[in-house]
């Protein structure tokens, strides 16, 4: 199936009536998919003038602006790049993208051929019916203005570049099964009477399976737009505006700064920002007020937005926290507010050279805000945003950009024979111009955005050998001011289906608060499930049923809150403390925990036991835990009814607690044995008497048994009811033989012991 | 029969005569093959065994058991040591 293999985007500096494209990365049989805008004043027609073989898709002309598309079947892996033409010589740029895994006899699934101009509104693009399956669509859109057209988030953006006065944007979406591809949504800063002209190309897949991209399930809305906050453009309506209507934030009076509109110096480097520069003062956080266009509702979500500081110095002059920090507060029409300190100087997570990120759940349950006025604002009509900050020692120059309200990435694509690795999910999270997952060093991301992968639409993932961060809840006492969300907001989901395959190995997910390590109801068996040597940590881990092979095998979780086992089997899994105040493992099966080792800090059990019955418990250990009747035993009774554990596989006998009308047997069977290899021992009284320092009392019998022969093995056997590690004296006599004696210990394996014969010659 | 004769105090670990005994003398020997064979019964098979010996007239009391000096008297042919 198709999949993008590269981009490569040409620019002109100077004003020409032909561009030469520059081709990305490709091989023999890809498509190569050219698209292009110009700042054209007169009209005519797209050619190819060098090269050869190119097909130009479709071309439009309207007043002032032009663009087109063309494609090629690649011959080679070092095709010529195409040199295209329109008669009016002005701005001009393209980009090229290859394409892998295409249908190479029709390439073109489907498309809006010339295109379609319009001269008012944000660009808005209808989408096309696709005939095939499997298909990748393209969304174009080029107009003459000097701002970077933009795919809202969903769309993979490939360009939303401009060169000062025309600009092209790119966005791509995979159409898993034919029909319509819906309308698709850009912006930029288009006037009344910009031109723009806008495409859409369908590619055929090859059928094969084999190549299917990483993409977001657009089914689910990823996020929304709420402000790009691109200096004095409104794309979505709304304003800056010239004075406050909140006079104070909590104890703070606050006071105005008119914002300045910053070119180039948004996230998307070819949009501006708006920048405050509040006056010095001691007492005042100082800045702008944002209207909106409209009241918006801004709960079912978090934000996600960024600033940044003009230069290191403005770090310098921005507030301490107790001076109010920088601030985002929300107000509705009624002027009630809430306000966030989303960065503050010496803070934590307050970088005074870099992007900083910030989040604000609206809704959130644990107040991590600033301040709220007496009566708290409406959240399903918030009408302004207040940009302000503390500025006790100077002028701090501070830069806003961009404000998406976040739902969930849902990850499809890939396939078996080349499922998606980590960076190909990370390409989805960082779709949109702001990123959802910054990339931290290799194989790492510190992410701002809840993860699906699954559903339903077929995933194929084999992530190995990464680090998945979830933000610290923020709290002005710690100095962590970025993230203002709920625990179990962000995290990961799963929802895998039959087919799928989803393997994250060797990897660590992380977070200083809770976040979701979630397994939904409709996951199946028949996917393949691989986590082995993964590490989660501080999760809220919600398990199913993923099968009885591979799955929850070979990993670990480290103090996360209470672990839901809904029936899942956990083979070979580290449990190293938690979080919850009763248990570390909520179980409704015990017989589904095999060779699982329990960990415990000397507090919490390990299990606790939710439904009555008679389980085997395979293998499993537990270290650090009390005693029994204890609030730290590693056994919680907590089903109301007899539960009996019959250990087995070198499992080690658990301390019990029993919750009301709870009762609990341990039944741990462990075989001890004395032999000898001499036949002379047939008959030989054997005893096994217990010392001090087990749970057995001094002296006790554990074994007295003749020696028999057990098929040609001389010997004395007894099952053993191992309740914890245990000293034992062995003592073997027969007349006509010095007695044997010695000292051992029973442990979960058993006790084993030789012993060495000897004739009494002197006896009579 | 050495077994009426000898009497033996787990609880103390000491081997004394009976007053009431035959009066019969025993061998070092025998005394070691008899409490070889008492402590080889399933009901003392708890107990530490209270002799060895290096020859048939040569026998130690070990684990700390020991023969009051009456008892000694009906032993004949060989060595009995406290160890």
């Amino acid at each position: 199936m198709a999949a993008i293999r590269d981009t490569k985007v040409t620019q002109l500096t100077v004003e020409a009536a032909t561009i030469t494209v520059e081709l990305p990365e490709h091989a023999t049989n890809d498509l190569l998919l050219v698209f292009g805008a110009k700042d054209a004043v007169a009209n005519g027609a797209w050619t190819e003038i060098a090269a050869g073989g190119w097909t130009i898709g479709g071309y439009n002309n309207s007043t002032g602006a032009s663009g087109f598309w063309a494609y090629k079947k690649a011959t080679s892996s070092s095709e010529t790049n195409p040199v295209f033409s329109q008669g009016d010589v002005d701005s001009i740029m393209a980009v090229a993208i290859s394409i892998q895994g295409i249908n190479t006899t029709t390439p073109i699934n489907v498309s809006t051929g010339n295109g379609v101009t319009a001269t008012s509104g944000q660009p808005s693009i209808d989408g096309v019916e696709t005939t095939s399956s499997n298909c990748l669509v393209f969304y174009a859109v080029a107009a003459d203005v000097g701002w970077g057209l933009t795919p809202y988030p969903g769309l993979q953006r490939i360009v939303s570049d401009d060169t000062g006065s025309t600009t092209l944007g790119v966005g791509w979406m995979f159409q898993a099964t034919a029909g319509a591809t819906g309308t698709r949504n850009f912006y930029g800063a288009l006037a009344a009477g910009d031109d723009h002209t806008k495409f859409v190309v369908a590619v055929n897949d090859d059928g094969s399976a084999t190549f299917i991209p990483p993409y977001h399930d657009i089914d689910t809305t990823m996020a929304e737009i709420v402000e790009p906050f691109t200096g004095t453009f409104y794309p979505f309506g709304g304003a800056w505006q010239t004075s406050l209507s909140i006079a104070t934030i909590g104890s703070k009076s606050t006071a105005y700064d008119a914002i300045s509109s910053i070119a180039d110096s948004g996230v998307n480097p070819f949009h501006a920002s708006s920048r405050i520069t509040p006056a010095l003062s001691k007492t005042n956080l100082g800045g702008t007020q944002f209207n909106f266009a409209s009241a918006k509702d801004l709960t079912g979500g978090f934000l996600l937005g960024s600033t940044k500081f003009l230069t290191a110095r403005d770090y310098i002059d921005t507030g301490f926290i107790s001076n109010g920090g920088i601030q985002i507060c929300l107000a509705d029409s009624s002027n009630n507010y809430k306000s966030w300190m989303v960065g503050a100087q010496r803070s934590k997570t307050t970088s005074s050279d870099n992007r900083n990120f910030f989040a604000i759940q609206v809704d959130q349950s644990t107040d991590t805000g600033y301040a709220t006025s007496v009566t708290p604002p409406t959240k399903t009509a918030i009408d302004k945003l207040l940009f302000v900050e503390s500025s006790p020692l100077g002028i701090p120059a501070q830069d806003i950009s961009q404000l998406v309200k976040i739902n969930k990435a849902v990850i499809a694509g890939g396939s078996s024979t080349l499922p998606l690795s980590f960076t190909d999910l990370v390409s989805i999270l960082n779709g949109y111009i702001l990123p959802f997952a910054p990339i931290q060093g290799d194989g790492g991301i510190l992410c701002y955005c809840p993860i699906q992968i699954g559903g339903s639409k077929a995933v194929a993932v084999d992530a190995e050998n990464f680090s998945i961060q979830f933000p610290r809840q923020a709290s002005q006492s710690t100095g962590y001011l970025d993230f203002h969300v709920d625990e179990s907001v962000v995290g990961l989901i799963f929802d895998g289906r039959s087919g799928d395959v989803i393997k994250l190995r060797n990897g660590l997910i992380q977070s200083a608060s809770k976040y979701k390590f979630e397994f939904l109801a409709t996951v199946s068996t028949a996917a393949t499930w691989d986590f082995t040597g993964l590490t989660v940590i501080g999760a809220i881990p919600t398990l199913r049923n993923i099968g009885t092979t591979g799955g929850f095998q070979s990993m670990s979780f480290i103090d996360c809150d209470q672990i839901a086992q809904n029936g899942a089997t956990l083979n070979d899994v580290t449990i190293n403390g938690t979080l919850h105040a009763t248990a570390a493992l909520l179980a409704n099966d015990p017989s589904r925990i095999k060779n699982c080792s329990f960990i415990s800090g000397g507090t919490k059990h390990a299990i606790e036991i939710t439904a009555p019955g008679t389980y085997t418990f395979e293998g499993n250990t537990f270290t650090g835990f009390g005693a029994n009747g204890t609030n730290s035993a590693a056994i919680f009774n907590d089903s109301g009814g007899a539960v009996t554990l019959n250990i087995y596989g070198g499992g080690k006998t658990p301390t019990v607690r029993n919750g009301a009308g709870a009762s609990t047997t341990v039944n741990n069977s462990v075989t001890l044995e004395v032999n000898n290899p001499n036949s002379s021992f047939v008959g030989a009284r054997v005893t096994i008497y217990a010392n001090a320092g087990g749970p057995e009392t001094e002296g006790t019998v554990l074994m007295l048994e003749e020696a028999i022969n057990d098929a040609g093995v001389y010997r004395a056997t007894q099952d053993y009811n191992f309740l914890g590690n245990q000293p034992v004296t062995v003592r073997a006599k027969l007349k006509g033989f010095i007695p044997f004696e010695t000292t051992g210990t029973i442990t979960s394996n058993g006790l084993t012991v030789t012993a060495i014969w000897q004739v009494d010659s002197i006896v009579v | 029969m050495i077994k009426d004769d000898f009497k033996i105090d787990f609880k103390n670990k000491k081997i004394s005569y009976n007053p009431k005994g035959s009066g019969e003398a025993y061998t070092v020997n025998a005394l070691y093959s008899y409490l070889q064979n008492l402590f080889a019964r399933a009901q003392n098979m708890k107990y530490q065994i209270p002799i060895m010996a290096t020859s048939k007239t040569e026998c130690f009391l070990i684990n700390g058991w020991t023969i009051d000096e009456n008892a000694r008297k009906y032993l004949k042919e060989g060595f009995l040591v406290l160890k």
